[in-house]
């Protein structure tokens, strides 16, 4: 039961992502009420006559109720510190509300039992629209960027939220998503809608796309740690091409296509946190089917893993791994085919770096494993220990991988996969929030292929998930 | 037959007018010697179009000008008698062939390129117009001329490619209108065609106004034939304009003319000041409520939406130093 | 001395040291069951340009066609490394390995040339937009039908739908939008007029075939073989024998081969 609390915890703890980049570790004030007693508390009898719960106004009663249920079977004193704890993390998971407060006091009044407790937790409820507008400029292109989120629309934790960005040189992206919670249903489902538009360049791949889509996604749970994804997206994707010296096989590709794809994502984590891990593992395994409609139809999937130790204390060994297959039937085109190479993957190599190219654009390929080795340490000499010093990882690495488009399946297939690159290097780690890690590494790639793009000397990167 | 009237913009640096299609008409009808009286509009808002130039004889009302030869020709006034049927196809494909290469030219120097736009045409426009038409027409007509080249030439995504591609599509059409010319008074024969006058009506203005940004009247410029024949037309059809602004011109030298040039500018630099304060205004109530409200987000999805965002653009400039560096490297080797 | 950009004399430069390759391509959307009028008579035109020249070529067909090319109109030739598109720009790339069909005519003529083709351009190209998106009757029954034909629903109807917006806003920039069908007819009609007055009883605009008769010939010889449901477009051009003849001529010559 303890460790399915700290589990639990750590799970809402990693959407509570600060304001900031560059955010310090939340001081867990929550820990409070469980550290140390002085008292045996879970000696002391306990039950909990009645709960309020103050500032709702457009919060529905049942789902509060639901939540708050699990109190009334609190028999001793502690259990209730711990339950009230626990329905404080599932009021602020609804993300409804902010500044939860929770008061324990001795029950009085009519209908006061002698061991009786009275829980009043105090919530501000979110107010019904939150905007933001913020505007970026990069290097050719300055843009604002209007975002707008309806929290709770409808008073059981349901949210709309759209974003809007539109650049001075008529490239718009936007999203607009709906999500509804089912907190107390078997496996808590969360269903959402995404409507979007989004414009990406690839100049390693001498193409741009415009995608427009829609997204459906039910996410659920199996167990604490395994989370599961179904998706549905059908999406037109305009590719074009970059500029007039792109390759002709990219030229080839371009136009509009439709896909629709039906996606299987699960997600098994045991790592006590997502961006520097210590321990645990991690698996994601996704299987896309592509082609119920559309003029695209292949099967792709794709399998990561990671796997953490700590040999010293801050001193982490990690063991990364990356597989992916994708089967054409008909309309699979370059924006479909996976790539390798870049700081994010195969540290060492140009972006998409790896694999087959033409006029140095990158094809990408139907097939690749990838897989990686980390020695993490704290910065040398450890400045800033405790503080602004834990956002920093110095690591050493050494990565391998394979990228190939194999025309035949079978034998020459496997063949293609045994052509390994490597390479191997040194950095320092940064991270960002909850969300991703910035890294800068001096690589060296050790073996390339003809084709490939290596780029040995610093690297930066920026990811979510690096390999 | 009563008589003709006609309703032109307004014209300036020595042209009769300085739109395209009033001078077209008007050169037009003076090499007919058609009696027309000429008036300058200061506002095209009741016009059948809501464009100049205008024709009215009687009830008949005509906004362009193969209406106007048409119907002139109708009256028994045409210069274009002298053609035979073939010349006539070759006007009319010469005609087509303006429209085609030196149109977009003509209208990007005017109207898109944003420092002729400022200094030459925009005040040449508003100085004619009545307030408030002058806030809404050179705008209105820029957006149109903007809409075409966009739609001819929209598959360059750089402004500076689609100036390049016209320029040089004009060059060339200049080129073989010059060699057409060679050295004649007039395209056919000698005596003047509405196809003359249309071509006075392009060049015409490319020569006399002082653009800031004079690639294309350069052009124009450069070829001595057609600048000849420029010179020719003007001094015979519309010497009183020609003359009355050189000698304006020269007491203007004498005087300065700074305090009409800011007359001209007059409307816009109000309208300009009104809408810097505003957009500044804007601006920083914008910033206010953004900042007022981020603090109040305490929701934690949409903060790392805004933080995925931030996240996406760094990422494009290290994606975007990336390739600076690539392409220095790239141009390294070929050195 | 105008300023002439890095790459096109890069591009002549090269150009003119190799002659034309074996493995010339020329691209082109699906002739049965996608190609509209328009494109249908530029590509014929350009092909009927190759042939004259003797340049050696093959046709390729692609459904996204329009997309690989360059300036988003087709048809397009794959020369080598070389993308180039249109009718203008090709024939400016084979007078760039010395293949020109205008060699002996004199400046006159050919400003005249000129002239000539961009009255086609402008006058038949537009009324061929004209008839294909604009008039109802041919848009429903013929052009959304073949647009739509490679792209899986719901995309087709997009594609049309955004493809028909982009030649309205073409039209409409050209003045050719507000003009009802039969001033459209009346300036096929002056068009086809001043050409057959400058053809004249020879058997070539300039005695011997050049880029103007291919540019006529598939314009013509498209129109006047093309089914669609209005027919005065068709009507219109056949009227004018002489033109008709030059056609057919031309196509008996080049593209019928025993």
């Amino acid at each position: 039961m303890g460790t399915v609390h700290a589990k639990a915890e750590r799970e809402s703890d990693k959407d509570a992502v600060g304001s900031g980049i560059f955010e310090f570790e939340e001081p867990d004030a929550f820990e409070e009420p469980v550290a140390k007693p002085s008292i045996k508390l879970n000696g002391v009898r306990a039950r909990v006559d009645r709960v309020h719960v103050d500032g709702l106004s457009r919060t529905k009663d049942d789902i509060i109720k639901s939540t708050i249920d699990e109190l009334f079977h609190a028999t001793d004193f502690e259990d209730v510190i711990l339950r009230a704890h626990k329905v404080r993390r599932a009021l602020d998971s609804m993300g409804c509300f902010r500044d939860i407060g929770v008061y324990i006091d001795v029950s009085s009044g009519p209908g006061a039992t002698p061991e009786g407790l009275e829980v009043t937790f105090q919530v501000k409820e979110l107010s019904r629209i939150v905007g933001g507008i913020n505007t970026t400029v990069s290097e050719n292109e300055g843009n604002l960027v209007l975002g707008v989120k309806l929290p709770n629309v409808l008073g059981r934790g349901e949210r709309v939220a759209a974003e809007y960005s539109v650049g001075h040189r008529s490239s718009s992206n936007f999203n607009v998503s709906a999500t509804k919670p089912y907190p107390h249903s078997t496996l808590t489902p969360v269903l959402s809608a995404t409507v979007y538009q989004q414009n990406h360049e690839y100049p390693w791949s001498g193409y741009k796309l415009l995608d427009r889509g829609l997204l459906l996604d039910v996410a659920f749970k199996t167990s604490p740690v395994t989370k599961h994804n179904l998706q549905w997206e059908g999406v037109v994707r305009d590719t074009a091409v970059l500029s007039k010296t792109t390759s002709f096989k990219v030229r080839e590709s371009s136009g509009p296509q439709m896909k629709s794809v039906i996606r299987h994502i699960v997600t098994v984590d045991h790592r006590d946190e997502p961006i520097f891990p210590t321990r645990g593992s991690w698996v994601q395994f996704s299987s896309e089917l592509a082609g119920l409609g559309g003029g695209v139809a292949n099967v792709r999937t794709e399998l990561q893993a990671q796997t953490n130790r700590e040999l010293a204390p801050g001193c982490v060994v990690q063991v990364s791994g990356a597989l992916g297959v994708l089967h054409d039937m008909y309309g699979t085109d370059i924006p479909d085919h996976f790539y390798l190479g870049g700081p994010a993957t195969l540290r060492g190599f140009r972006q998409r770096g790896v694999g087959p190219h033409a006029d140095q654009q990158a094809l990408g390929g139907t097939v690749y494993w990838a897989s990686g080795l980390h020695l993490y340490t704290p910065l040398p000499f450890q400045p800033g220990k405790g503080g602004l010093g834990e956002l920093f990882r110095s690591h050493l690495f050494l990565n391998a991988g394979c990228l190939a488009h194999p025309e035949e399946a079978g034998l020459a297939a496997a063949e293609a996969l045994t052509e390994a690159r490597v390479s191997c290097g040194a950095g320092v780690a940064l991270r960002l929030g909850r969300a991703a890690r910035v890294e800068l590494n001096y690589c060296v790639p050790l073996r390339a292929r003809a084709h490939d793009v290596p780029a040995p000397g610093l690297q930066l990167g920026v990811a979510a998930h690096l390999l | 037959m009563a008589s003709i009237e006609l309703d032109i913009w307004r014209g300036e640096w020595g042209l009769a007018s300085i739109d395209l299609e009033c001078l077209k008409v008007l050169t037009y009808m003076k090499f007919i010697g058609v009696p027309v009286k000429v008036r300058e509009a200061s506002n095209p808002f009741f016009t059948p179009k809501g464009t100049l130039p205008v024709m009215r004889d009687g009830r008949t009302v005509l906004t362009n000008f193969e209406e106007v030869v048409t119907y002139l020709k109708s009256l028994h006034y045409s210069t274009d008698v002298h053609l035979n049927q073939k010349q006539a196809a070759e006007a009319s494909a010469f005609t087509q062939y303006l429209r085609d290469k030196l149109y977009p030219a003509y209208q990007y120097a005017w109207w898109v390129d944003e420092k002729n736009y400022g200094d030459i045409t925009r005040p040449a426009y508003a100085k004619a117009l009545q307030i408030p038409f002058n806030f809404y027409y050179p705008s209105k007509y820029q957006s149109s001329a903007k809409a075409m080249v966009d739609a001819l030439y929209g598959e360059h995504t750089d402004l500076k490619e689609i100036e390049k591609t016209i320029y040089n599509e004009a060059e060339k059409c200049l080129k073989t209108l010059s060699d057409r010319l060679g050295e004649s008074e007039y395209f056919f024969g000698n005596r003047p065609s509405s196809f003359d006058a249309t071509v006075f009506a392009y060049l015409a203005p490319l020569v006399k106004a002082p653009f800031p940004n004079g690639t294309l009247s350069n052009h124009v410029k450069g070829i001595a034939n057609l600048s000849r024949f420029v010179a020719r037309i003007s001094q015979k059809n519309f010497r009183n304009v020609t003359d009355d602004y050189n000698r304006a011109n020269c007491q203007k030298q004498s005087r300065g003319s700074q305090s009409e040039r800011e007359a001209a500018q007059f409307p816009h630099e109000t309208r300009n000041k009104i809408l810097a304060a505003v957009f500044a205004a804007l601006a920083m109530t914008g910033y206010a409520v953004a900042n007022g409200l981020f603090q109040r987000i305490s929701g934690s999805s949409w903060q790392r939406t805004l933080l995925l965002n931030r996240l996406r653009i760094a990422k494009k400039h290290f994606n975007r130093i990336n390739k600076l560096k690539e392409m220095k490297a790239a141009q390294g080797e070929r050195t | 001395m105008p300023e002439v950009s890095l790459k096109d004399t890069i591009i002549t430069s090269l150009n003119a040291q190799e002659p034309w390759p074996e493995n010339v391509k020329l691209f082109q959307p699906y002739e049965v069951e996608q190609i509209l009028l328009p494109d249908n008579a530029s590509c014929l035109a350009v092909q009927a340009f190759l042939k004259m020249c003797n340049l050696p070529f093959e046709v390729e067909m692609r459904w996204n066609a329009e997309f690989m090319s360059p300036s988003g109109r087709v048809p397009f030739i794959k020369c080598g490394a070389f993308v180039v598109s249109e009718l203008e720009p090709i024939v400016q790339f084979a007078a760039n390995k010395n293949v020109s069909l205008c060699a002996r005519l004199s400046t006159e003529e050919r400003a005249e040339m000129r002239a000539y083709m961009s009255l086609i351009t402008n006058v038949l190209v537009n009324a061929e937009l004209y008839i294909s998106w604009v008039d109802q009757d041919t848009f429903n029954a013929v052009t959304r039908v073949r647009n739509s034909s490679v792209y899986p629903w719901p995309l087709g109807w997009l594609q049309t739908r955004s493809k028909r917006a982009s030649v309205i806003k073409r039209l409409k920039a050209l003045h050719w939008h507000d003009k009802t069908l039969d001033q459209v007819l009346a300036d096929v009609e002056q068009c086809c007029n001043s050409l057959s007055q400058r053809l004249g009883d020879r058997d070539y605009f300039f005695g011997t075939p050049t880029e103007l008769d291919a540019l006529v010939f598939g314009h013509v010889f498209t129109i006047i073989t093309t089914r669609l449901p209005c027919r005065k477009l068709a009507d219109t051009v056949r009227r004018h024998d002489t033109l008709v003849a030059l056609a057919k001529r031309i196509d008996e010559q080049y593209f019928k081969r025993p």
